[in-house]
């Protein structure tokens, strides 16, 4: 599974997450992927710069 | 103004071994809502068995060597059990003309085309919006489904942030989720979550370093590859379902009015080649390696010398004398 134990970390988070509603579920996802542009955007951006 | 050969000519310079949709790994993780991967370990260490069956791929004479070099890998192509006969000569991604016959193992298989899209990694990718609807509308169970993985997916997501960052406020705003994560990792200088200061330019913190960004941004992609598998591993009879009921039930069927419907499979053998002759005739018009167009009485012996190198190098192909003909007989062998 990589360096991320998933398992683990769910078992910790579970309880607080069974309230989420779909919104809620479709707003992680969505917040998730992007921050996760931005980040790739900034290393894109700091690649260009060197050039 | 350029000729019609200029342009002619200036295609098919372009090179024509980078697949369809060939993108970067991030690019596909992160492109509009839930994506799951098609590694070839990760789909039989979690679904088990490959089903293992004959497919037909539809390409053209410049891709032999590489169908060839592909038998027994990892890598993934996507193909078909059956075509409607004008996808024979005008092909999918590439221009057609030959079908390869192969037995195949399958990593996923659906009754159309459901977008599958590799990574310049060699792994696919499919949508959970692609995917589920090819187990009926996605209405009732499969919307339930849909939904399961959309919630279990955000747990995993949220699990990954909570990680990086301590704690992660939740609301119906992915704004705020993101302000969020990138506050609740404190912003002290070297702290591994940096988004808020991207977002807000000149905000009063210090950027993280480009080292940072790159092993943050490493991290979360392979974070979010395992999370999808862990997602698949929860719902894994649903998905297995999903990934091979039509490969397991294609045999008597129709296309049902798709043009071809589509398995992703690997570890190939190439059975057959079932050639269209008057498309791959004419492809003997232009010669790649001299980048010229050929004379009208050159292109046949050109063709026969090509057929003769096949026998040479005893690659088993049949030939058929047009596209109909050969979307007959992939059908044919469908129904087997």
């Amino acid at each position: 599974m990589g360096i991320f134990d998933t398992t683990a970390i769910v078992d910790i988070i579970a309880k607080s997450i069974d309230d989420l509603g779909t919104n809620q579920a479709n707003a992680i996802i969505e917040g998730f992927e992007r921050a996760a542009h931005i980040l790739a955007d900034r290393l894109e951006k700091i690649e260009k710069e060197k050039k | 103004m350029k000729s019609f050969k200029t342009f002619i000519l200036e295609r098919r310079k372009q090179n024509p071994l980078a697949p369809q949709w060939t993108k970067s790994a991030s690019e596909h993780i992160f492109s509009g809502g839930i994506r799951l991967p098609l590694g070839t370990k990760m789909i039989k260490r979690v679904l088990g068995k490959l089903p293992r069956m004959t497919v037909f791929h539809v390409t053209n004479r410049a891709f032999l060597d590489d169908m060839i070099k592909l038998q027994g890998k990892k890598k993934s192509i996507s193909a078909a059990t059956g075509f409607d006969s004008s996808v024979i000569n005008s092909g999918i991604n590439v221009s057609g003309g030959l079908v390869f016959e192969l037995d195949a193992d399958v990593l996923i298989s659906a009754p159309r085309d459901i977008m599958s899209r590799p990574d310049k990694t060699g792994r696919r990718w499919v949508d959970l919006d692609d995917l589920l609807p090819i187990r009926g509308s996605l209405a009732g169970e499969n919307m339930k489904l849909h939904q399961k993985i959309k919630a279990d997916s955000a747990k995993l997501l949220l699990a990954i942030m909570k990680k990086h960052a301590g704690s992660v406020g939740i609301n119906n705003d992915p704004d705020s989720i993101i302000v969020n994560w990138s506050k609740s990792a404190g912003l002290a200088a070297g702290s591994p979550i940096w988004v808020e200061n991207i977002i807000q330019s000149g905000a009063p913190h210090e950027e993280m370093s480009e080292k940072e960004i790159g092993t943050l941004y490493q991290t979360i992609v392979r974070e979010y590859i395992d999370a999808m598998e862990k997602v698949i591993r929860i719902n894994s009879t649903s998905i297995r379902d999903a990934f091979f009921n039509h490969a397991l039930s294609v045999k008597g069927t129709t296309l049902g009015g798709a043009p071809w419907d589509e398995l992703v499979v690997n570890n190939t053998k190439i059975k057959s080649i079932l050639i269209d002759k008057t498309s791959t005739m004419r492809s003997f018009n232009f010669d790649i390696t001299n980048q010229g167009f050929v004379d009208d009485d050159e292109i046949e012996p050109r063709y026969n010398a090509w057929l003769a190198d096949l026998d040479r190098r005893r690659i088993p192909y049949q030939v058929f004398s047009n596209h109909r003909q050969v979307a007959a007989a992939v059908m044919q062998k469908r129904n087997k």
